[in-house]
């Protein structure tokens, strides 16, 4: 939006310390609400998503056809062989997803011995196919077990980590769902010590100052 | 300088919705608060905010110029030594700025004094740059400010200009922790900047950040970032895993790496030591020095990498008056003499002075009721009265 055209139009023939426009684009609008959830990325065209413990939920949820959920389903677990986090003590995982919500993983291709990754709880995918979201699996958030109470308190976790609140109905109206390609890649090397400095990491750590 | 009663538009809380300011409450306690506004006259903005803040700018490039060439000073810095040669580099490429916010303790009468310089990672940028912008041009247009009321307060079109000066590849990629909202806000404020001055933008939790086999940054589709804004401060990601990555990388940084050398409180003392006439800057000293004595029994100790008012201690006339409390401290600190912020009505309101590019760009008032400044200051606007 644009506050020019109705205000500020009386003194601009001098220099003034003041910017003689100010728009907002992005921030403005449909795009504020988006940005105030704090994890929808506008730049990215994520709006809500859906999440469906498996393709029979999806298929009752009407939102895709029966087809479209089994493939949707079976590309999650596909992601989930190679994406889900990997923690190398049962009680490292369990911290992050709650007890019983781990398990081996099937094999062990890095050199280090035994990993243990999460159990694929849920998966998600974007409303549309316009948003080009790659179906995602979900983990459980430990956090959202332990009924800490916490407005944020997300119910899973992505596999890198961000996490998602559903609303009741299985519309997530809180969660950003960028498209993970998982390849050679590494992933997590940055925010690591801020989350350390600032305690707690589901409320108080900022980046900012 | 004055404190003035305007009294809130009762509808506010609409306008800053409609500006996706959602952040102007935090834990249901006000952040924004314009029931009150400060009022400056021209002559105070220009001559002792202003062109003091321009000067203080140009003492610390002279600085970072003489820093990044000299182990000692990085250092003191604590800076690790496996990055210096990323600092260093950055500097010598001429690795642009964005923006950085010096916080001075100022009160209308004397000169401004330099408390720290936040040039890596400072927050309150939007609500300086657009919804303080947006209450006074209200107010102007209500006839609740005198006809020819200014504001000191560039910020969104300098901020927009900087970015048409870094075209680089066309791209720019924002991070932040995304469920964060103060600075998920402000980093979304500096895409619509960035947006508006013609760059392609994109957002980036700072976990979705990766390097692929080429030793490249990428996104989660594995397309490498050019150009990487970071609201997220170079001391943590020199000690994160990817710091390793830093020297061989081709991804550019906002802010760039040298700033480090000035988001740090140890630049208080290399500063007053280059500089001790300054009128803009306070004896400082690190604390192994024992000079520092010449601070008799009124100063104010900082941890070099202490954020938001944290772990500091504060001593008056031989009185502890802050007890620090905190995370920081283990890296070391600085003593600087007290510069106690004004007491208006009972709120101690510390000036932030706005860099953007190299040179001032207007002001940003946060209000507190206790001596340091923290994360609870409320936000409250200006305005230049008239002459």
């Amino acid at each position: 939006m644009s506050s020019q055209d109705e205000t500020g139009g009386t003194d601009r023939g001098r220099s003034l310390k003041r910017s003689e426009t100010v728009t907002l684009i992005l921030l403005a609008g449909a795009g504020a609400a988006s940005v105030a959830l704090a994890r929808i990325d506008p730049s990215q065209r994520t709006e809500d998503i859906r999440i469906y413990p498996n393709a029979e939920a999806c298929s009752a949820g009407r939102v895709r056809t029966a087809d479209e959920c089994r493939a949707d389903y079976a590309e999650a677990l596909r992601t989930y062989a190679t994406a889900a986090p990997t923690y190398p003590t049962l009680d490292l995982c369990e911290a992050q997803h709650g007890i019983g919500q781990c398990r081996r993983r099937d094999a062990a291709p890095q050199p280090g011995g035994d990993a243990f990754v999460p159990l694929m709880v849920a998966y998600a995918v974007g409303l549309t196919a316009a948003q080009k979201l790659e179906p995602q699996p979900l983990f459980r958030n430990a956090d959202a077990q332990r009924g800490l109470g916490l407005a944020s308190a997300a119910s899973y976790r992505t596999s890198w980590g961000c996490p998602i609140a559903p609303a009741a109905d299985g519309a997530s109206s809180a969660a950003r769902v960028p498209a993970a390609s998982v390849r050679r890649t590494v992933f997590g090397g940055f925010g690591a010590t801020g989350r350390e400095v600032c305690g707690d990491p589901e409320t108080t750590h900022h980046g900012g100052s | 300088m004055r404190r003035v009663f305007l009294g809130e538009r009762p509808d506010w809380r609409d306008a800053a919705t409609r500006n996706g300011f959602h952040f102007h409450s935090l834990d249901d306690l006000p952040y924004w608060q314009e029931s009150h506004a400060y009022a400056f006259s021209l002559a105070e903005i220009e001559g002792d905010i202003e062109a003091p803040s321009a000067d203080l700018h140009a003492l610390c490039l002279d600085f970072v110029d003489a820093a990044v060439e000299d182990a000692r000073i990085l250092a003191s810095l604590r800076i690790p030594e496996q990055v210096w040669d990323v600092v260093r580099n950055s500097w010598r490429r001429g690795d642009p700025s964005l923006y950085g916010r010096l916080d001075l303790a100022y009160d209308g009468a004397g000169p401004a004094k330099l408390l720290e310089y936040n040039a890596d990672t400072p927050t309150a940028l939007y609500e300086t740059g657009a919804f303080q912008w947006l209450w006074f041009e209200d107010l102007l247009a209500r006839d609740r400010l005198p006809a020819g009321s200014d504001q000191f307060n560039s910020v969104h079109e300098r901020l927009i200009g900087q970015f048409r000066q870094m075209p680089g590849d066309g791209t720019l990629a924002f991070a932040a922790f995304a469920d964060a909202p103060e600075d998920r806000g402000t980093v979304a404020y500096l895409e619509d900047c960035a947006r508006q001055a013609g760059l392609d933008c994109r957002f980036l939790d700072l976990a979705d950040i990766g390097v692929d086999e080429e030793a490249r940054f990428v996104d989660r589709h594995a397309v490498p970032i050019g150009r990487l804004f970071k609201l997220y401060p170079w001391e943590w990601a020199f000690q994160d895993a990817f710091a390793a990555e830093l020297g061989r990388t081709g991804t550019r940084f906002l802010e760039p790496p040298w700033k480090a050398v000035l988001s740090n409180k140890g630049l208080l003392p290399h500063l007053y030591a280059r500089e001790p006439g300054h009128p803009n800057l306070l004896p400082a000293y690190f604390e192994s020095d024992p000079a520092k004595a010449r601070l008799g029994e009124s100063f104010v100790r900082k941890p070099l990498l202490s954020r938001e008012g944290a772990n500091i201690l504060m001593v008056e006339n031989g009185v502890t008056i802050v007890q620090p409390e905190g995370p920081y401290g283990t890296e070391g600190h600085i003593c600087q003499a007290l510069a106690p912020l004004p007491n208006f009505d009972g709120r101690r309101p510390l000036v932030g002075s706005w860099i953007v590019g190299d040179a001032p760009a207007g002001i940003c008032i946060r209000e507190g009721a206790g001596p340091v400044t923290t994360n609870t200051a409320l936000f409250v606007p200006h305005y230049i009265e008239p002459a």
